[in-house]
């Protein structure tokens, strides 16, 4: 998803609407980054935490796609036209990823210790392909993640100099 | 009102994704994914042996359940997949998985990166033995 960062000042725009999406986006793409990278680790978060914290991280996914909605739309509609091969690239990859995070939540919730029987539901973890297949896609899941993230890293260099380090160094020079 | 609509779109699509699998499942194309035993515990075939039946009835069970569960796709001896899950390998943080997811993160930024820096060399090679050739 190519997101374009606003200039410092537009005529004619409101800038500062722009600049609270990308931060919004910032925000959210790096906690949903981070619970992700935690959510790889059950064991260590424990059980409960790991499955009720991705059940939350999926309702990030959602507000993550809804954020992107411009792109996901207009990439779709140009699909059968003439598109870079990079922009094929990162759709195909960016479904990919769709794709896999749906079997992971729901091979997820079909092994599920805590919601599933927080909701009156049992399943038997051992039983069928899910306990497998959800360690499998996981695994998938964090090579999608790296490739998604590295195809982004400009746009992640340039929000974090812009609106971290840039404030952090604008700050410490007011302080002075 | 917008942004609910969409988010339900989403979601819709999740769970048509979701149905394939349930359906593909159905059809059994996710059986090689079965677990044959437990982690950490042995095969039920192997619980389900007498043990009172005679050692040479007991070595060809134990022969056909180990080909039973070799047909499913690797297994140990004790029935578990090759290799542990993610997080099972003890009660706490396993730091040398999260390093590991972190590296693949590294390593696809800089690959992507060094892609970068190759294709952008190549363009501006043609431009620079155009200005080269100039008098």
């Amino acid at each position: 998803m190519t997101t374009t960062l606003p200039p410092e000042s537009q005529p004619g725009q409101p800038p500062k609407k722009k600049s609270n999406a990308t931060i919004v986006n910032m925000v959210l793409d790096s906690c949903t980054f981070v619970a992700f990278i935690l959510a790889m680790q059950p064991h260590g978060t424990g059980i409960p935490i790991h499955e009720w914290g991705s059940v939350a991280l999926s309702f990030a996914i959602i507000l993550h796609l809804v954020l992107h909605w411009d792109w996901i739309s207009g990439i779709t509609r140009k699909l059968l036209s003439q598109l870079p091969t990079e922009t094929r690239l990162g759709y195909l990859l960016n479904l990919i990823f769709y794709i896999d995070m749906t079997v992971i939540i729901l091979s997820g919730l079909l092994i599920s210790k805590s919601v599933l029987p927080a909701l009156g539901l049992s399943v038997d973890e051992h039983a069928g392909p899910w306990r497998r297949l959800h360690g499998l896609s996981a695994d998938a899941g964090i090579v999608i993640l790296a490739l998604h993230v590295a195809m982004h890293r400009k746009w992640i260099v340039n929000v974090f100099q812009r609106y971290v380090w840039g404030r952090l160094t604008g700050q410490a020079k007011a302080g002075r | 009102m917008k942004w609910f609509y969409r988010s339900l779109l989403f979601f819709g699509v999740a769970l048509l994704f979701a149905a394939g699998v349930l359906g593909l499942n159905q059809l059994g194309a996710l059986s090689r994914f079965e677990m044959t035993g437990r982690y950490g515990g042995p095969p039920t075939q192997i619980q389900s042996l007498s043990g009172t039946a005679p050692a040479s009835d007991r070595a060809t069970n134990a022969g056909s359940a180990n080909t039973s569960s070799s047909s499913r796709g690797p297994a140990t001896l004790s029935g578990a997949p090759v290799g542990r899950p993610r997080g099972e390998g003890g009660g706490s943080f396993q730091w040398a998985e999260v390093g590991k997811d972190l590296a693949f993160v590294a390593l696809a930024w800089l690959a992507l990166s060094g892609l970068d820096w190759l294709a952008s060399r190549r363009a501006d090679t043609p431009a620079e033995s155009n200005q080269r050739r100039r008098p």
